[in-house]
């Protein structure tokens, strides 16, 4: 039965067939996207920054817009749909450090280590 | 797909009945008062928004290798972003390893609520918008929701790989302003725009404005083939899941009508019971509970009225020709003793 399914799965054609939606529901999220873990550390202690917002730029008039959040250990991913199109840039500010923009375009490493 | 072959993959599915799709109602809190909502959702529910770590905890039943590419957790409600946690559960979800995607009036979503979604990893959103201003107002209950909501279409619009459309619940008011719906949706970018009409339970069941007539259902379906025949622009118009359509259904849809309730399709409700879509009699239907069941288990094991639809051949579908092509149409639509469908749109655009 599996085998019949992927061979239908394959054919360009019958793609459809597996895209369903529910009545009241949405279209499937198919695409993972990209992921992205920050840690932001401070550039004199070394220690990791709580509570440090994580903005992109975004809208017609590309301002600003909170993205994430740090969790108590400094971490924090950020998902992204579009990441892979455009080089994106990061502004990383929180209370009692300098805010920091980063452009960010190479996608192949998803894990990026932030000192303020 | 001729309806013979399209049998056999229905079949074949069916015996599969790969989980792929999980609604969570997360909340039956409501800021709206609509009057097609089957929830009758208020803003002061009765009923506890479920706390996040007891989902979690029938998400995780789920082995991870039965967790397919575009396997999608569908927050419903109610108003999801009525819930402060809503981006930490879409975190928590993604973290798993599932998408996730969510239904909502967009009275809430604005450009930094987009951000902060988008951040969570949502992929795939859905937006009502019930007709023009006037009529959608009316229908929300809501005067100023139209704003709201149009601004909410024109930020989701504006998401590259957002997998996003906008749903019409069309009803005896907004039919005569399809052509001008369809004009706004376009020149707001929307990708896909989704009608479906109402089933009457809920509030619906009551409200005379809400059903179609046999010349109001035809006109919607011949609205529908012909935006899809001679499309404007890049929107594709398209019809839901909710009923066998005879000769309509290659014009109106991509597929051919397909309940996947229970073969793809679970839910957890409010109150974690555990069932298929949320629109389905919950008395009647649900399959366990999250509070005293293993959900997958019951997910693997139960589910049998779903995957075998044989029992709905009784009142009108009893003699009905359609039946290997429909099966009693979908699951929503039995409500109750279950003695007959609720409404059937074959019978309806068939009618003498
Ligand atoms: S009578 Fe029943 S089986 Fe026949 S088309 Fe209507 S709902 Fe489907
Ligand atoms: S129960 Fe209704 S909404 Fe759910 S898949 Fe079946 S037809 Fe669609």
């Amino acid at each position: 039965m599996k085998f019949f399914r992927n061979i239908l799965k394959g054919a360009a054609l019958t793609t459809a067939l597996f895209v369903f939606q529910a009545c009241y529901g949405t279209g499937p999220d198919f695409d993972p996207g990209i992921e992205m873990s920050f840690h932001v550390v401070s550039k004199q202690t070394g220690e990791a920054i709580p509570d440090i917002t994580i903005m992109t730029r975004g809208g017609s008039e590309s301002k600003w817009f909170e993205v994430g959040k740090t969790d108590s250990q400094g971490f924090a991913k950020i998902y992204g749909l579009d990441y892979k199109h455009n080089g994106i840039d990061f502004k990383f500010e929180g209370k009692g450090v300098t805010p920091k923009d980063t452009l960010i375009n190479d996608f192949s490493k998803n894990f990026h280590e932030i000192r303020l | 797909m001729n309806d013979f072959l399209f049998r056999l993959f229905r079949n074949g599915e069916t015996r599969l009945h790969e989980l792929n799709y999980l609604f969570w109602e997360c909340t039956t809190r409501c800021n709206l008062h609509c009057r097609h909502c089957g929830s009758d959702c208020t803003m002061g529910s009765r009923d506890k928004d479920m706390p996040l770590e007891d989902f979690l905890g029938a998400l995780d039943t789920i082995p991870e290798s039965h967790r397919p590419k575009g396997f999608t957790v569908v927050l419903t409600g109610g108003e999801p972003l009525l819930r402060p946690d809503i981006t930490t559960i879409g975190r928590e979800i993604k973290k798993r390893g599932f998408g996730w995607s969510m239904v909502s009036n967009g009275y809430f979503y604005d450009e930094k609520m987009h951000h902060l979604l988008m951040g969570a990893g949502m992929g795939a959103l859905t937006i009502s918008l019930d007709g023009l201003e006037d009529s959608h107002d009316w229908m929300r209950g809501h005067a100023g929701s139209f704003q709201r909501t149009v601004r909410a279409i024109k930020t989701a619009s504006a998401q590259r790989g957002l997998n996003f459309d906008v749903v019409t619940c069309v009803n005896k008011r907004n039919i005569r302003e399809l052509e001008e719906i369809h004009s706004t949706l376009e020149s707001l970018g929307t990708p896909q725009w989704r009608l479906f009409t109402i089933i009457p339970i809920g509030r619906a069941a009551s409200d005379p404005d809400m059903i179609l007539s046999k010349e109001e259902m035809t006109r919607l379906m011949e609205f529908i083939a012909l935006k899809r025949k001679n499309p404007s622009g890049k929107m594709v118009t398209t019809f839901s899941c909710e009923g066998y359509l005879g000769k309509w259904e290659s014009q109106v849809r991509d597929t051919p009508f397909f309940c996947h309730a229970g073969i793809n399709i679970a839910s957890v409700l409010i109150d974690g019971r555990i069932n298929a879509c949320p629109n389905i009699d919950r008395d009647a239907f649900s399959e366990g509970n999250i509070y005293s069941d293993n959900f997958y288990e019951v997910w693997m094991n139960g589910f049998k009225r779903f995957r075998d639809r044989d029992w709905a051949k009784r009142g009108i579908c009893t003699q009905c020709k359609q039946f290997r092509n429909c099966l009693g149409g979908g699951m929503h639509n039995w409500h109750g003793a279950c003695e007959e469908p609720l409404t059937c749109h074959y019978s309806l655009l068939n009618a003498e």
